[in-house]
């Protein structure tokens, strides 16, 4: 009796199997893609750290080069630190905070502002000290956003 | 100078008078910066040897999109005052001050 009710539906019985495989292709297609979404925003995210981190370590050597007042070196990585934050800022900021784009902002004003002082004469001693406090305002606020970065990395693997 | 350059010194005028906007100083002594909603930098400074004081407005690629000059608006004076005492909290200071003044 089954054989014969499969002799005589196996046309609708295969669009239902047809259907049922096509709703599962789908399903899993879609979640695919929604995977292969985040893995890119992660990559993306993980490219932005490693920036930020890169830009730590520069204004670290900004700080000890000022406290040996090789300032050639300063403006180098002054310099080179307000090209790294304008990069980021230009390119991952439509994925950052408005608070964090703030940070960026300052940091931006900050690096800029240390290599314009070594530009010009060298820098008195009160210059060297507004470069090594504004050296370590600077780490804190890219300290922050990578902190930041780092929880919305974590937050999206889990 | 356009209206519209002398509405966005007066915005940022009365932002800073009411505390919702903080500056912060830079490296350069007497020059104060603060960003604006993630998309922009505002600076106020006096530059060495020059009585004026400059307002200048830059965006996310640090272009300089906008100076003004005290000469052009008795505005960026004003701003410059309120930016430094709000880098520097001159208002907790002063409050702090008459505190231990008058004492207990």
């Amino acid at each position: 009796m089954l054989v014969r009710f499969l002799w005589q539906n196996w046309g609708n019985i295969a669009s239902l199997a047809g259907l049922i495989i096509g709703i599962v292709v789908l399903i899993v297609a879609k979640g695919a893609k929604t995977a292969a979404i985040q893995a890119r925003e992660q990559a993306r995210r993980r490219d932005l750290t490693e920036e930020l981190a890169d830009l730590a370590r520069k204004m670290e050597q900004v700080g000890l080069f000022a406290a040996q007042r090789k300032w050639d070196i300063v403006q180098l990585r002054a310099e080179e630190s307000h090209s790294t934050c304008t990069g980021a800022i230009t390119r991952w900021g439509d994925q950052l905070t408005v608070g964090c784009r703030n940070k960026l902002l300052n940091v931006i004003s900050f690096t800029r502002s240390i290599a314009e002082l070594t530009y010009g004469p060298v820098p008195t001693e009160v210059d060297r000290l507004q470069i090594l406090s504004t050296q370590l305002r600077t780490r804190e606020l890219v300290d922050s956003v990578l902190g930041e970065c780092h929880r919305i990395q974590e937050g999206t693997q889990e | 100078m356009t209206e519209k350059d002398r509405e966005l010194l007066q915005v940022l005028f009365d932002a800073s008078s009411s505390g919702r906007l903080a500056w912060q100083e830079t490296a350069k002594k007497g020059e104060f910066t603060t960003s604006l909603e993630g998309r922009f930098n505002a600076a106020v400074a006096r530059p060495r040897g020059d009585a004026g004081a400059v307002f200048e407005l830059r965006d996310l690629e640090d272009r300089l999109l906008l100076r003004i000059w005290s000469s052009d608006s008795a505005l960026v004076d004003d701003l410059y005052e309120l930016a430094r005492r709000s880098a520097f909290h001159v208002d907790d200071a002063v409050e702090d001050a008459l505190r231990l003044l008058r004492g207990p």
